[in-house]
């Protein structure tokens, strides 16, 4: 009994020393202006999309020339989601202490005005604007048109039959095309992939007239010409491209996509001057110029005043352009008659009348001859019923067009269409051939763990992870029916410390803590 | 050529490239083993300890952890059926079984060398043939990839067996929750009820560990499952010589149809793997062992997956496009190395591109050596009593879910999934047809609406190449369900002639 007894003890040691340990301050670097108490603890850039892509590269090159000037641990960790929303909100939940940096984008405003969340607009300070690519058109020189003029015949003399490939509808490159396309007039239609190097290997297959996107894509085979910039002024790294300017279009000479730095208002104005020092022994570290040569990248660093500015005139043109185009959420909520139930107390409601019927039609399924099939009957009338629900809903998806003939609705509603009948037809086999269900002591014990992980789940934000799980992890081995303490307490601590160094330290997944120490 | 490879390959004979080789593995395996890590997160993650190294051990070290932890995923689908990504669903219908049957070294013996001759195959192809499979691959229409979808949903019959009605539910289901989020091609945000963390969709690694981990272990404890399975007379052991000998073909066959499926941009090692124990089930002289335990069921589904490694690379060095969502993130990494990815690389640094090619190569040597090594260990999971196995699960599959975007809410989306999966086990529907339906309605759809968008719905039966793949995918979608029907219509018959006769 005593090992068992010095084991717990010395698991719940462990387990509140992991819990309170406090962050080392790190020695700021000298050339750095000194700010009490920062930074504290590694800072984080957050990127807004999945590892890989322009932004993620930009946030990884500053990170680790940042790391070096600083002295002190950058790391970069991708939040994708929402197109930068879901970043952005994780963001404003962090404590304005400037440890958490958010690597953003010209895409991250026009997807906050297409959502109709302009608000995460204004509570973000936008800090540093870094460089930006001007949008070139880009076409597949050997089987399509091999200039600008050869592009603008062919939309002459084959009106509307142009496919301008590119990524996502309502996006910066989007507008930009729809910008061109209105200012050149040439009549295209826009196809969207899933990433530009999709698009481009369709370019390449000569699937579609032109790419409209960054020039460095422009690179992945010598097929590819760079046929006309949207920008003031040549590439350097494509001398022969000619601008729009002086192709005889004005008003397209700033048509780009910008990246650069931000925080949630409220950081204090002292570390956003450290900051402002360190991002300028960063973008003048020659190494930052050499690692962006030939990536047709236009490097100029502009301060936080003359970001704000850029952001509120991009938003102001989003607003414009994508209410033209039907992509504001006001346009949208006005096709669908069943808004209500689309909004989260609506949802509610739904669910709640669900439930009630399914209790009802289980408890009256119970008995009647069907008794012994109940549960999977109440499962395909449940799944009936959300299917039907979801087909409701579905008619307030943007119709079908002559673009896109299909719809946003129209898979999804074929999908339910086919699943309800096979749903009948299932049931119809249950009830006439269906096995008799196995009755299972085990649910109650299963209710009882179900409970128990969800009372974890309630108590995480609240306690943190290490005092929940250490609560929960032992009990739960204890319930199921292991009675070896020793055994449980080695695993909870071992289980603890691997989460803590392998999962908070290692991977900078943030687990809930324990809110004493903030 | 051969004398460029064979520089290549002096160049990583050495001790540092051979030690950067045996740990990117390493890690790879470790990291697609673990719940929440997908390859390219695995790969993200180690890029900030590449910084200091050359360009060239960089790269080897990052295609070593991405062929690592494209084999890691199946460990876990195959010891506790917790795929670690989803090609990993399909080796782990019959990797499970074989475990549940009491025999899991088996399962990942055959799994380790499956892997490796299927990653092997996909690098020969990628050595000999990048380029011009990418120009073949870049040529294909929307039309192509939805018949690829089309053909993969199509082995939903396949899956099936005797629950073909129940497999289509549950695959509709996953088309269902596919849908999701913001729609691809119009921008409009479909049954998000205004929740900004699904405007990107269902994330699969949540759904994935609900779905198998979660329910598996639900199951368990409803059941009351805690004792260890012991075998079942045929007795657990690795498979010798002769066993891999029988697989070969399979083996080579399925290598083949991931590395192929693999090339083209965006199609991935699940629909790779579908395709494959679809086709090895219809092949196979033992079709009714798949999913209740077969090896050949294991070798198509891994070697598939390990073969896309090597097409998903033919883009990436061919054409600097990213074939895959790991070799995106190779991609930026190329880019951090100051190296522009692309055909020019074999120009600028033959060097550096053939030495990633011997790596590769020998990198399938050291996986199958630290996988048949490590197999031994993994084994032993199926001895730790239940108890622990169960709650420790629930606890990654709580911080898998939540490592994703740190957000709590795809931990109770990994909970809703597992609730959803539970269920679904209690009154037998199978859980993969959900995952074949989550993985590829989104690809089936956008390459639909895309195609029309592009050159009308006569797209489908002009381009023969579309026609005749869409005609290849009813007829393996029809054909099994005609014969099935018709093996029920004979079973009933021969029961109403005993009958009659009996009277």
């Amino acid at each position: 009994m005593p090992d068992r007894l010095i084991a717990s003890l010395f698991a719940m040691g462990l387990v509140i020393l992991l819990a309170s340990a406090s962050p080392v301050v790190a020695k700021p670097h000298e050339s750095l202006p000194e700010v009490d108490g920062f930074p504290s603890q590694p800072i984080r850039v957050v990127v807004y999309t999945s590892p890989g892509g322009l932004i993620d590269v930009t946030a990884r090159r500053f990170a680790r020339l940042a790391q070096e000037h600083a002295d002190h641990p950058f790391a970069v960790i991708n939040r994708p989601g929402g197109g930068g929303i879901v970043a952005f909100e994780e963001a404003l939940r962090e404590p304005a202490d400037g440890h958490r940096i958010l690597a953003v984008t010209r895409s991250n405003i026009s997807k906050m005005v297409a959502t109709g969340r302009e608000d995460l607009i204004e509570r973000i300070n936008w800090h540093a604007y870094l460089m930006d690519n001007a949008h070139v058109l880009i076409t597949n020189a050997i089987e399509g048109p091999g200039d600008w003029h050869e592009l603008k015949q062919h939309a002459q003399e084959q009106p509307g039959s142009q496919l301008w490939l590119g990524v996502d509808i309502g996006g910066v490159k989007h507008v930009s095309g729809v910008k061109i396309a209105e200012t050149t007039g040439i009549d295209m239609r826009w196809i969207p992939y899933a990433s530009g190097g999709e698009a481009v290997a369709a370019l390449l297959g000569n699937l579609g007239t032109a790419y409209l996107g960054n020039p460095r894509d422009a690179l992945a085979s010598e097929r590819l010409r760079v046929v006309a910039v949207a920008a003031e002024n040549r590439l350097p790294d494509f001398p022969d491209a000619p601008t729009f300017a002086e192709l005889g279009y004005t008003g397209l000479e700033d048509e780009l996509i910008w990246r650069g730095l931000a925080f949630r208002k409220g950081v204090p104005d002292e570390v956003r001057d450290w900051y402002r020092v360190l991002i300028g022994l960063v973008t003048s570290d020659p190494r930052w110029e050499s690692a962006w040569t030939g990536e047709a990248v236009n490097l100029r660093y502009r301060p936080a005043e003359e970001f704000e500015r850029i952001v509120a005139s991009d938003r102001e043109e989003f607003r414009r352009y994508l209410g033209d185009l039907g992509l504001l959420p006001e346009a949208r909520a006005e096709l669908s008659g069943l808004a209500a139930l689309r909004q989260p107390p609506g949802v509610l409601i739904l669910l709640s009348v669900l439930v009630l019927v399914l209790a009802l039609l289980s408890w009256r399924l119970r008995y009647s001859p069907w008794r012994e099939q109940a549960g999977e009957l109440s499962l395909l009338a449940a799944l009936s019923a959300c299917v039907i629900g979801l087909l409701l809903l579905s008619t307030g998806f943007p119709p079908a067009n002559p673009v896109d003939p299909v719809g946003a609705g129209g898979l999804p509603r074929a999908w339910m269409l086919l699943a309800l009948p096979l749903i009948v037809v299932q049931g119809v086999m249950t009830v006439r051939h269906g096995e008799r269900t196995e009755r299972r002591a085990g649910i109650v014990r299963l209710g009882v763990v179900l409970a128990m992980f969800g009372a974890y789940l309630v108590l995480l934000p609240v306690i943190g992870y290490l005092l929940a799980s250490a609560v929960y992890l032992p009990l739960l081995i204890w319930y199921l029916g292991y009675r070896r303490l020793v055994v449980i307490a080695v695993l909870t601590v071992a289980w603890l410390v691997f989460s803590e160094l392998v999962f908070q330290r290692l991977l900078h997944v943030d687990l809930p803590r324990f809110s004493l120490w903030r | 050529m051969i004398d460029t490879l064979l520089a290549g390959l002096g160049t990583v004979m050495a001790v540092i490239p051979l030690l950067t080789i045996v740990a990117g593995i390493v890690l790879g395996i470790v990291i697609g083993a673990m719940p929440g890590l997908s390859p390219s997160m695995g790969v993200a993650l180690m890029v900030p300890f590449t910084y200091g190294m050359s360009p060239t051990l960089a790269l080897i070290l990052l295609v070593g952890i991405y062929i690592g932890s494209s084999y890691g995923g199946s460990i876990t689908g195959i010891m506790v059926n917790a795929p670690g990504t989803p090609s990993a669903v399909v080796t782990a219908i019959d990797g499970y079984a074989l475990t549940r049957q009491g025999r899991p070294a088996l399962a990942l013996g055959t799994s380790i060398v499956a892997s490796a001759v299927g990653g092997m195959f996909g690098t020969i192809i990628l050595i000999g043939f990048s380029v011009p499979l990418a120009e073949i691959a870049v040529r294909f229409h929307p039309s192509e990839y939805f018949a690829f979808a089309a053909f993969g949903l199509a082995t939903i019959a396949m899956l099936a067996g005797d629950r073909w009605v129940k497999a289509l539910v549950a695959m509709l289901v996953g088309l269902i929750i596919a849908t999701v989020g913001t729609d691809p091609i119009s921008g409009a945000e479909r049954f998000t009820f205004e929740v900004m963390a699904l405007s990107d969709g269902f994330l699969l690694i949540p759904a994935l560990i609900g779905m198998f981990a979660l329910s598996e272990v639900f199951t368990g404890i409803e059941r009351g499952e805690f004792r260890i399975a012991k075998a079942t007379g045929i007795g657990d052991r690795w498979p010798r010589l002769a066993d891999y000998w029988r697989l070969k073909w399979v083996t080579l066959r399925s290598g083949a149809i991931g590395t192929l499926i693999g090339i083209f941009p965006g199609a991935g090692a699940t629909i790779g793997s579908f395709i494959s124990y679809g086709i090895a089930k219809r092949i196979s002289r033992n079709r009714e062992q798949f999913g209740k335990g077969s090896p050949e069921g294991v070798t198509a589904a891994e070697a598939a997956d390990s073969g896309s490694v090597g097409g998903a690379m033919v883009p990436l060095l061919a054409l600097g496009i990213p074939g895959s969502a790991t070799t995106a993130v190779l991609i930026g990494a190329m880019m951090i190395h100051d190296l522009t990815p692309g055909p020019q690389l074999f120009v600028s640094s033959p060097g550096m591109i053939y030495a990633i090619f011997a790596a590769m190569l020998l990198s399938q040597f050291v996986l199958l050596l630290v996988g048949l090594a490590g197999g031994r260990l993994w084994v032993r999971v199926a001895h730790v009593p239940k108890e622990l196995l169960y709650s420790l699960i629930t606890m990654m599959a709580l911080i898998g879910a939540y490592a994703v975007r740190n957000s709590m809410f795809d931990v109770f989306c990994c909970l809703a999934f597992g609730l959803l999966g539970w269920l679904m086990r209690r009154y037998d529907y199978p859980l993969a047809p959900v995952i074949l339906g989550l993985v590829l309605g989104a690809i089936a759809e956008t390459n639909f609406r895309r195609a029309i968008m592009m050159d009308g719905p006569m797209v489908f039966v002009s381009r023969p190449l579309t026609a005749i793949m869409l005609g290849l995918a009813l007829a393996s979608f029809l054909i099994p369900l005609i014969m099935r029907l018709r093996e029920v219509s004979q079973a009933s018959a021969t029961t109403r002639a005993q009958a009659a006769s009996r009277h």
